[in-house]
């Protein structure tokens, strides 16, 4: 199964299967060979099919992987592409640049967990923004036909206090 | 000056939380004396709890309800059997009223006499102090007597703009307006008071003349119960954003040794003024002329005194145990001399890229590669979970060196390499600062980050090495078990009352 990253304005699919010595990937389309091996303390030394000799650190917290690697760390979120990534990835974000489409809550409005809030149009696609947990939804930062960045923050939910 | 005999500091209870808990009980730790920990609901596990002594639970989430409930923390004391208490900086530090509790507790209380704390706490008081005592304060004026805001748009007229209106008891930049126009001083006196009166229950402002690009320039002293006060240099502290202060470092890399002497003379004699005992800060604006002026004194230990501990080879907080246990100062002022470069990192969890929005998550994978000459302050490990409810700043990673450069190498290298995942923090923003030319040129002032990103800051695009790692490591984790791979660590953050602001591609 491919994960799907924004790199600048683009969607890069990332896809790969481990081998003795590394694994073999295959990103954006291209098939790589990468060597590698993994200390005990997690940090991956590996090198490029170019010859480049890199150290990497990375976590996978929920559907978002944190690269260290060539002196800078990277936030990279898997940009799912089913309906069910607002609720995963916490929905409250626009998954991509698009355009609202339609504003299915209102400010104040009591929500429960996978109600759809927002919807949004990216890359010809709908995405519904569907709150992660029951709460009242506190604010709407847009409107019917504004465009969106990535994670621009939609909406929020303030979330029901456990009794 | 007091006369107060010996006082008792065998156990220390630490109102604070975070780092500079953690550092108060390392310094319990070296004197060989015990440390007692306070924690709310959300900080049961958090690392100062882990490190002290004991611990003792003083109440809910909200510091209103926990480190600042002057009746819970001394609860506490009085449980834990404690004979002294150090604040920290921060909640309870400044408070005269839980000092004088405490004392009338019996316990030692790890800090400046009351009358200095409340001789500093307004303003308008402290900068009258000081001109009596000589030392230079920033040209200002209050309003004549009964003449009311339009008293004080005269006094502004007549000083000349650009003016600051200041709240008398203000503090982080609250209560506080600049104005360029004459037609905008009363609309910006009417907004000050109302900002004051809401934060400090005072209303009182005044009017200074506005600096135009003022370095921060600020000034430990250290004064014991037997009269002897000196200055431990200066730090300069010029990269701020919204008056808060982002990278320090000592010394300021444009005093000239006379002009450093001039500002510890002026430092001593303004704590001398107040009666002082205890570690202390006296913060100036250092102008372009070379001219320093007044700005307030912190009747606390400073976030950034790292980087004085560097430069001077003191450890600020052990002497802070000693001098309350009414001893001398371990130094005299002729002992006191600067070695090196030290430079401060205020690690926060904040998305620079998102307008510096507060950051909360779990903290998936914390490495620091710290050599020589490094130090790591933090009140968070690995594992831990940063909420909402205290301050954003996770961790001070500080450098020194034998100038400056090595310094600053060694902090950019050191930042570059760090792993702190599962928290969006301001580490790439502080990274783009230190290999700014104009801070390696040590061009540095209190407007540095609003010149020189006057849009903000943006992430990185990921490069392909990073899509690379990425893949490598999903595609072992997929294979599953054998592997054992330890370095990705699924969390499940309690996103729990509050409005979640998730990680996304780029940089942190």
């Amino acid at each position: 199964m491919a994960r799907r990253f924004s790199v600048g304005d683009e969607i890069v699919e990332v896809a790969g299967r481990p081998s003795a010595g590394g694994a073999t990937l295959v990103i954006d389309g291209q098939a790589i060979e990468v060597e590698a091996r993994r200390a005990p303390d997690g940090v991956w030394m590996l090198t490029t099919p170019e010859g480049t000799q890199l150290q990497a650190q990375v976590s996978l917290v929920k559907d978002t992987f944190w690269v260290t690697v060539g002196g800078d760390t990277f936030v990279m979120a898997d940009q799912i592409e089913s309906r069910e990534s607002s609720a995963v990835s916490g929905g409250l974000e626009a998954p991509m640049p698009g355009k609202v489409i339609a504003v299915q809550a209102t400010v104040g409005q009591e929500v429960a967990a996978g109600d759809t809030l927002l919807i949004v149009e990216a890359m010809k696609m709908e995405h519904g923004i569907k709150a992660p947990y029951d709460g009242t939804v506190s604010a709407i930062h847009f409107g019917v036909g504004d465009a969106v960045e990535p994670g621009s923050p939609l909406c929020e939910v303030a979330a029901k206090e456990d009794a | 000056m007091s006369t107060e005999t010996r006082r008792s500091v065998t156990k220390v209870l630490i109102a604070n939380r975070g780092e500079i808990a953690v550092r108060v009980i390392r310094a319990c730790r070296a004197e060989g004396i015990a440390s007692v920990a306070i924690y709310s609901d959300a900080d049961a596990t958090a690392l100062h709890v882990r490190l002290a002594d004991e611990a003792w639970h003083v109440g809910p989430a909200p510091a209103t309800e926990s480190y600042l409930d002057v009746d819970a923390v001394l609860a506490a004391a009085e449980a834990s059997g404690a004979d002294a208490i150090h604040p920290g900086y921060g909640f309870l530090s400044e408070n005269a009223a839980f000092a004088q509790r405490l004392m009338e507790a019996g316990l030692t209380w790890i800090g400046p006499p009351i009358d200095a704390i409340k001789a500093m706490g307004t303003k308008i008081d402290a900068r009258e102090r000081m001109i009596n005592a000589g030392v230079p304060v920033v040209p200002g004026a209050t309003a004549e007597p009964g003449s009311g805001d339009a008293g004080l748009v005269a006094a502004a007229t007549e000083m000349g703009l650009p003016v600051l209106i200041k709240a008398s008891s203000g503090g982080g930049g609250k209560g506080m307006r600049a104005v360029h126009e004459a037609s905008e001083l009363t609309a910006a006196i009417a907004g000050a008071k109302r900002e004051a009166a809401a934060a400090f229950s005072d209303e009182t402002v005044y009017v200074e003349k506005l600096l135009i690009a003022p370095r921060h320039v600020e000034v430990q002293v250290f004064a014991d119960s037997h009269g002897n006060v000196v200055h431990v240099g200066e730090r300069e502290c010029s990269i701020q954003r919204r008056h808060q202060k982002v990278i320090e470092e000592a010394p300021s890399p444009v005093l000239e040794p006379a002009l450093r002497e001039a500002m510890g003379q002026a430092a001593v004699a303004a704590a001398k003024a107040v009666g002082y005992e205890g570690a202390g800060t006296v913060e100036f604006m250092l102008d372009s002329a070379g001219e320093f002026y007044f700005l307030e004194m912190n009747t606390r230990l400073q976030v950034e005194h790292p980087v004085t501990e560097l430069v001077w080879g003191v450890d600020l907080v052990r002497a802070q145990l000693r001098v309350a246990r009414g001893e001398a100062l371990p130094w005299a002022q002729a002992d006191l001399s600067p070695r090196g470069h030290a430079i401060e990192a205020r690690i926060y969890a904040e998305a620079p890229a998102a307008g510096f929005l507060p950051q909360v998550g779990t903290i998936a994978r914390l490495r620091v590669d710290l050599g020589p000459g490094m130090r790591w302050d933090s009140g968070y490990a690995e594992g831990d979970e940063v909420g909402v409810n205290y301050d954003p700043m996770l961790a001070k990673l500080i450098a020194w060196g034998p100038d400056r450069e090595v310094a600053r190498t060694r902090l950019a290298a050191a930042l570059r390499t760090m792993a702190l995942h599962g928290v969006v923090t301001n580490r790439g923003f502080l990274v783009d600062v230190l290999e700014h030319p104009k801070f390696i040129e040590g061009d540095t002032h209190t407007g540095f980050i609003a010149e020189h990103y006057p849009n903000g800051w943006e992430l990185p695009v990921p490069p392909r090495a990073a899509l690379v790692v990425a893949g490598l490591a999903d595609a072992h984790r997929r294979a599953g078990g054998g592997g054992g791979f330890a370095a990705i660590v699924e969390t499940s953050a309690p996103w729990r009352g509050v409005t979640p602001t998730f990680g996304r591609t780029g940089g942190s």
